[in-house]
């Protein structure tokens, strides 16, 4: 896939002298700026779903992963992913949502950046849920949370939080841990 | 057809030939457009001794073969635009009074350029090898072209270009690796001679861009995180590569819709969102202003 494309306009171009005007190609175009993040966080969402544990009642049914706020990039990228992609037995299901008192039950939950500022009323909206809480913003890690994406020398990071993945039963696997930015 | 006029008041002018004379004939024949006719009695002329000291018999034979492959540019006549040249190089090392002199060298000219030209459509389709043998043949044409005007620096970088936008081309990517090679070594060509080349800046921002985009688009799912973190290396080494070319680009045509977007492209890679929006701002600005 290229996104910058070839087009051929053909701006002649003469040879001093020359009879035949030339046809060359003459510029490289843009088509659009692919949002190459969503497609970075979905695998990180994906391998989070291979390296976490979630309580043995969970590991039945759907794996469903919420995306609270608008990214379609990233929604886009997840249908993607769950079409080739199962978590063991359970397939992998993806739902957006915008209002965060209709947010379902759900194994992993990705707070798109517009909704940064209901982070705080998100955790207490699943402080019993089994849920992974991923946010996406600068700044301390927020209660509740278990997983933070950040970037750090342009590439993307993530910090996690034993202690809030805890407060949801959920155990990250010591590999996981090893490549995160630990907080607590 | 207009420096004919000059030979046939040469022949008539000295009375070298006869109307029976074969090459008064041949004369006639390309005047009257009778070109393989033509071509086959100069042939025939050209084999006798007599005639293979007349600057004049070469001087018609080059007209007739050019004349041929200017009808029919085909691959069967290439060779005929090969011996055209042949010809009228013949006509400048016996034309010591330099009387065919300008007509003959404008001959040359016009037959050199179509291998440039030729260089160029090859490249459209994907003929590499070819076009950069042509191209080639055009150079050194050109080169030992007395007082050309060919040898331009122009040329060359236009040809340069358009091979690495060939090499560039997503069919052609898809092929090999190699092409990604053969671009950026195209478009560096171009860059080392003339630095400021808006468009060869641009383009080899866009094949570093591109390749890094490319390459993460195309990532398996479950592509292990440790793995993740060396691949992002690549990429942003990549995207970095891309940015001074592409910054280059820009200073000298700082409304380019094209430009300014390729660096916002640039910026989202390097995840230096202020940047990418600085940009976006600029180009949204230009299109409301377009």
């Amino acid at each position: 896939m290229i996104f910058f494309k070839n087009i051929l306009r053909t701006r002649s171009f003469w040879i001093q002298a020359c009879v035949l005007p030339v046809a060359i190609f003459s510029f490289l175009s843009f088509s659009i700026v692919p949002d190459i993040n969503a497609k970075v966080k979905a695998i990180f969402l994906y391998n989070f779903s291979k390296y976490i544990e979630w309580p043995a009642e969970q590991t039945v049914g759907n794996f469903k992963i919420v995306i609270f706020g608008n990214y379609p990039a990233l929604e886009m990228e997840l249908r993607q992913m769950a079409s080739q992609k199962t978590r063991g037995a359970q397939r992998f299901e993806i739902e957006v949502y915008n209002d965060l008192m209709k947010i379902p039950e759900c194994h992993i939950l990705y707070i798109a950046k517009s909704k940064n500022g209901e982070v705080s009323k998100l955790s207490d909206h699943l402080k019993l849920s089994n849920t992974l809480i991923v946010s996406d913003k600068d700044g301390p890690l927020s209660n509740g949370v278990g997983i933070n994406f950040y970037y750090e020398h342009n590439k993307q990071k993530f910090e996690i939080s034993v202690d809030n993945l805890s407060e949801h039963q959920l155990k990250p696997s010591d590999q996981l841990k090893l490549l995160a930015k630990t907080v607590d | 057809m207009k420096y004919i006029i000059h030979i046939l008041f040469l022949i008539v002018s000295f009375g070298a030939f006869g109307q029976s004379n074969p090459l008064s004939s041949a004369l006639r024949l390309y005047q009257e457009g009778q070109l393989e006719e033509a071509k086959q009695l100069i042939d025939s002329a050209l084999q006798e001794e007599v005639n293979q000291s007349q600057m004049v018999a070469y001087y018609i034979k080059g007209f007739i073969y050019k004349d041929i492959f200017k009808n029919n540019p085909t691959a069967a006549n290439k060779n005929l635009r090969a011996q055209a040249i042949q010809c009228f190089f013949q006509v400048i090392r016996m034309d010591e009074e330099g009387r065919y002199l300008a007509e003959t060298k404008q001959s040359i000219k016009y037959l050199t350029s179509t291998y440039y030209n030729d260089a160029m459509v090859m490249i459209q389709a994907e003929r590499f090898e070819d076009a950069i043998n042509s191209y080639y043949k055009f150079d050194s044409l050109a080169e030992i072209l007395p007082d050309s005007s060919l040898v331009t620096d122009s040329a060359r970088d236009q040809f340069y270009l358009a091979l690495g936008i060939g090499y560039a081309d997503e069919d052609v990517q898809q092929k090999g690796s190699v092409y990604f090679d053969k671009a950026e070594n195209a478009f560096k060509i171009v860059l080392a001679n003339d630095s400021l080349n808006e468009v060869a800046n641009y383009s080899l921002g866009v094949l570093y861009y591109n390749e890094a985009v490319n390459r993460i688009l195309e990532l398996n799912f479950d592509e292990e995180l440790d793995e993740f973190d060396k691949f992002e290396d690549d990429t942003i080494e990549l995207f970095k590569k891309a940015l001074p070319y592409m910054q280059n680009a820009y200073e000298q045509d700082p409304e380019d819709e094209n430009v300014i977007e390729g660096l916002a492209g640039i910026h989202h890679g390097l995840r230096d969102f202020d940047n990418y929006e600085r940009y976006m701002k600029e180009l949204k600005a230009l299109r409301k202003d377009g």
